[in-house]
């Protein structure tokens, strides 16, 4: 896949995937987003991000059982990958490293 | 939970909609995430408006990532499908050989007729659109109104408005004047050549017009007096293929130089000039500034087709106000010009004095409707046998489906195969075009063109046809046979009776009734009309009179000639006259006496006649006498009129009313002496004119009433023509001719609608014997159980037949009212037509019964024959 990016979007949906381990799905992911950042979202968003990290190899997804509230209907769990999880760290260490050569006094405003 | 199967809680269509753009593999993911943010919510916010969220969900959900992939469709199977659909097809059709030939027969016999009309229609909407500028050329024409509210709508215009209007409006580009000089003669060394529809136009011609030129300049052609251009035909004729630039043709009045040859004009003109001469040899014509005489057809050409309503009401007031009205003024004539586009004027004149006869756009609407007509029945036969046959397939498509074939490739591969139908169909179509288009040209009195069909606009209709009918045609069986369920179609039996929706193949059957029996009684009528035409009492005995023309020495000699001609027994009478019935006559200003004395201007349609006009005719006087040689003023002094006229003066006691109108400084009076019957002089679309008949001894147009042997008589009046005047060509033709040229086109469109109609009737026949076939197959095994248990052949060929019957006879309901209403319409078009002929509508009734009964009959009987052993033995 090259280089890996992740969109800001993007980068909520995979965290959160993880978060929720083995019972990661649309949505379970869409309330968990509604829950921990108060954004609320359309779960087809959250279906576009969720194909598009499966595809970008960051996520592995399988079918799950039959569950009887969704006419019998089977869910399509994700699952981070080896490669979700470095472009996760690689991101996060990113911003922890930009934040930290900010100098202290671009956030001194009061003098 | 209500649903482990599906999801009846939702909206079926969005469901539907959700199905039909969801990819198959990821829509149980997907539907099952919005059906659990739907109970979700149902318990946060109820029922309703959950189902706004589930809509608004479904709506956002439509993006890439869920829908289907082409590529699902179009993969690497592709090809190998096509080509099994393809086998398959072929394969069907070929076990199915007889009804595939019926199809394909009625399906070919439905196009070729369609693409004649086709061809007809596109000649007639093409007139006149080959001359470069046609958008920028108008006709000016004239409309007369007189002070009795008598109105005349005139083609023609008079000869100084063309300069005039070119030197003073700024939005005339160009003029040009077409004074038809009719049938004239021309001599090249002493050998006569007659040319019908010579012109004599300005230099200006091929400025406005666009004629393609083989031989000279077109720019400086008519420039010279003297100068005339020849049609490549004319010229082929008269020169026999050498060289005609600069060769000397002589005319009675004037001697041509030749300085052009054109291509022959296409026959969709409006005006054809087989020779053009240029106006200014003859001096008078060309510088006339008589503002009074009309006569001459004129053309302007505008710089811009927006300029033409100002152009029409400059001429309206600034012409009118300078030239016309002191003329016309002081009679009460209101004068007003009129402009028509010359692309306008084939179908939509409404002008007399045309110089080609003229189109309508009734006729137009007409013939496409008939077109459409034969493509429908066409169809519906298609659709029936199709339909009928669907058990036949329903295995197929029963395999396929397991198979995994989707619904949406089953429908392309049936529509696919009526368009190879429909595809083979026009094939054969073209080849049987492209022979019998000649034929048809010469039979019917058409001038159809075949190489037309590659023009690309028709290309685009046949194509459109093409694909109308395929998928018309198509659908239907398409749409039906892809429905049905592989398990049940494999389990065989419960199906086995059904074999389309019986009510829908009835109400097409019935359709087709309808359109035969309304295209039937539609040409019957037509033909009893052209019939009553024919036969018709003129009202003057218009057999065993022949005419021919004077001129020259003839015209001189007359009163010789004439005595000569009834020294012969069988010559009862010869009479001359301006023209004989069928031709024209001019209308001139007279002042009338009213009932209460004064006198009146009004125009008056004058025929110039020699005493024996009316026993030549045998037209009866009903009041009055006719002229004689027994009162010597009848020369000057008496004039007869028809009823006609004496209706339209309401005069009371029309003898002894005065007529008069200025000659030179002196009025001449004339008194009515006798009043005509009313005769048909012109033919039966007018009403009969009123008429004035005035003595005048010696007149071009002889009329010579034979008695006896017709061709020794004719012969002898040859023989003496040619010992008076041997220099004089000679040519004679019946009387009646002329008014079978009048009916040419209503005769041409009789023989169409008659050819339209039993190739329809034959296409619906066809349709028919497929089906009734196919029922009586079908019902074989109750057939044979119903004869075993003693029912008698005629019994059951009624019961096969009846239902046909039936349908007939529902048919027949809306095909009579609307044949009712199309026959009033078409016959208010004749002033004088017969009345709706009932007998006709039965007389079709029993045609399309027996068509029926036969058609269907035959297979009713075949089924009722059979052996009820062979039938039932295999059960």
């Amino acid at each position: 896949m090259g280089r890996l990016y992740l969109g800001e979007f993007e980068e909520l949906v995979l965290l959160i995937t993880a978060i929720l381990y083995q019972e990661a799905y649309a949505v379970a992911i869409k309330t968990e987003i509604a829950n921990q950042s108060g954004r609320k979202v359309n779960i087809s968003s959250v279906h576009k991000a969720l194909y598009r990290l499966e595809e970008k190899g960051m996520l592995q997804s399988f079918m799950g059982d039959p569950v009887a509230k969704r006419g019998g209907k089977r869910r399509r769990l994700f699952r981070i990958t080896p490669i979700g999880k470095k472009a996760m760290d690689d991101s996060i260490e990113l911003r922890a490293s930009l934040y930290n050569r900010v100098p202290e006094k671009a956030f001194q405003w009061n003098q | 939970m209500e649903s482990m199967n599906g999801s009846p809680k939702f909206p079926r269509f969005l469901v539907r909609f959700f199905q039909w753009y969801c990819k198959s593999d990821r829509f149980e993911e997907l539907h099952g995430d919005l059906e659990e943010l739907y109970l979700d919510r149902m318990e946060e916010v109820g029922k309703t408006r959950a189902s706004f969220h589930y809509a608004w969900d479904v709506m956002r959900c439509c993006q890439p990532y869920a829908w289907k992939k082409l590529e699902s469709q179009f993969n690497s199977n592709t090809g190998y499908m096509l080509k099994n659909y393809f086998r398959i097809a072929v394969r069907h059709l070929l076990r199915q050989s007889g009804y595939a030939g019926l199809n394909i027969f009625g399906l070919t016999l439905g196009m070729v007729s369609s693409l004649i009309i086709l061809l007809y229609l596109n000649q007639e909407l093409s007139f006149d659109n080959y001359h470069k500028d046609a958008d920028k050329i108008y006709r000016v024409s004239t409309r007369f109104t007189e002070s009795d509210g008598t109105t005349d709508n005139w083609v023609t215009t008079q000869r100084p408005l063309g300069k005039t209007v070119k030197e003073t409006f700024d939005e005339v580009a160009q003029y040009v004047r077409f004074m038809s000089q009719g049938r004239v003669r021309l001599q090249r060394n002493e050998v006569s050549y007659f040319v019908e529809d010579l012109y004599m136009v300005d230099s200006t011609v091929f400025d406005v017009f666009t004629f393609e030129f083989l031989q000279g300049n077109p720019s400086t052609a008519l420039d010279d007096p003297n100068s005339i251009c020849l049609s490549e035909s004319e010229a082929l004729r008269i020169f026999k293929g050498t060289n005609p630039i600069g060769e000397v043709l002589v005319s009675d009045d004037h001697i041509y130089e030749v300085t052009g040859v054109y291509k022959d004009q296409p026959k969709h003109s409006h005006i054809i000039a087989n020779a053009m001469a240029s106006v200014n040899t003859d001096r008078e014509l060309h510088l006339s500034q008589r503002w009074g005489a009309f006569g001459i057809y004129t053309y302007l050409k505008l710089h811009s087709p927006t300029q033409a309503e100002a152009v029409k009401n400059k001429l309206n007031t600034d012409i009118m106000d300078q030239y016309i009205s002191v003329i016309f003024d002081d009679y009460g004539l209101e004068v007003v010009y009129d402009l028509l586009p010359i692309r306008d004027i084939h179908l939509y004149s409404d002008f007399t004095g045309e110089p080609v006869p003229l189109g309508s756009i009734e006729y137009i609407y007409i013939f496409a409707a008939v077109a459409v007509f034969l493509i429908i029945i066409a169809c519906i036969n298609y659709m029936n046998l199709a339909t009928a046959q669907s058990m036949r397939r329903a295995l197929e498509v029963g395999v396929r489906k397991t198979m995994g074939a989707k619904r949406s490739s089953l429908i392309c591969q049936f529509i696919a195969e009526s368009a190879v139908i429909a595809f083979v169909s026009l094939i054969l179509s073209l080849l049987i075009l492209s022979v019998t288009v000649p034929v048809i040209n010469n039979q019917v009195g058409t001038n159809l063109d075949f190489s037309q069909l590659l023009n690309l606009k028709v290309m685009a209709v046949i194509v459109s046809i093409l694909i109308v009918t395929g998928i018309l045609s198509g659908s239907y069986p398409a749409f039906y046979l892809s429905a049905f369920t592989p398990s049940r179609v494999l389990k065989g039996s419960s199906t086995a009776k059904r074999s389309g929706n019986p009510i829908l193949r009835k109400s097409l059957v019935g359709l087709q009734f309808s359109i035969s029996i309304f295209m039937l009684i539609s040409t019957f009528i037509i033909y009893d009309q052209m019939q009553f035409l024919r036969s018709k009492d003129l009202g003057f005995d218009k057999d065993q009179v022949a005419t021919f023309n004077l001129r020259g020495d003839a015209l001189r000699q007359w009163e010789v000639l004439k005595h000569r001609l009834l020294q012969h027994p069988n010559v009862p009478s010869v009479s001359s006259a301006w023209s004989a019935p069928g031709g024209g006559y001019p209308n001139y200003l007279h002042a009338v006496e009213k009932n209460d004395g004064a006198m009146e201007d009004l125009g008056v349609n004058t025929l110039e006649v020699d005493f024996d006009y009316f026993s030549t005719l045998g037209v009866e006087m009903v009041k009055g006498r006719n002229f004689s040689t027994s009162f010597r003023t009848d020369t000057s002094k008496a004039v007869i009129v028809n009823e006609a006229m004496v209706r339209r003066l309401g005069w009371v006691a029309p003898i002894g009313k005065r007529i008069s109108h200025e000659r030179g400084d002196s009025t001449i009076n004339q008194w009515v002496v006798g009043v005509a019957k009313d005769f048909h002089h012109q033919s039966l679309h007018n009403p009969i004119e009123p008429l004035l008949f005035a003595p005048n001894m010696t007149n071009r147009t002889v009329m010579v009433r034979i008695s006896g042997d017709y061709l020794e008589t004719i012969s002898f009046v040859e023989e003496t023509w040619e010992e008076l005047f041997p220099n004089l060509p000679f040519e004679s033709h019946f009387l009646n001719q002329n008014f079978v040229e009048f009916y040419e086109d209503d005769r041409i469109r009789g023989n169409l609608f008659l050819c339209f109609s039993i190739i329809m009737i034959v296409i619906a026949a066809l349709g028919l014997l497929g089906l009734a076939s196919f029922t009586a197959e079908q019902r074989s095994k109750e057939i044979s159980i119903r004869k075993v248990l003693g029912a008698s052949i005629r019994g059951l060929i009624s019961l096969l037949v009846k239902e046909f019957v039936f349908l007939v006879f529902l048919g027949a309901i809306p095909a009579f009212v609307c044949a009712y209403f199309f026959a009033e319409t078409w016959l208010a078009e004749f002033e004088y037509h017969v009345t709706i002929n009932f007998v006709l509508f039965a007389v079709v009734m029993v045609i399309i019964l027996a068509m029926t009964v036969s058609t269907t009959g035959i297979h009713a009987f075949r089924a009722a024959q059979a052996n009820p052993s062979n039938n039932l033995k295999s059960e």
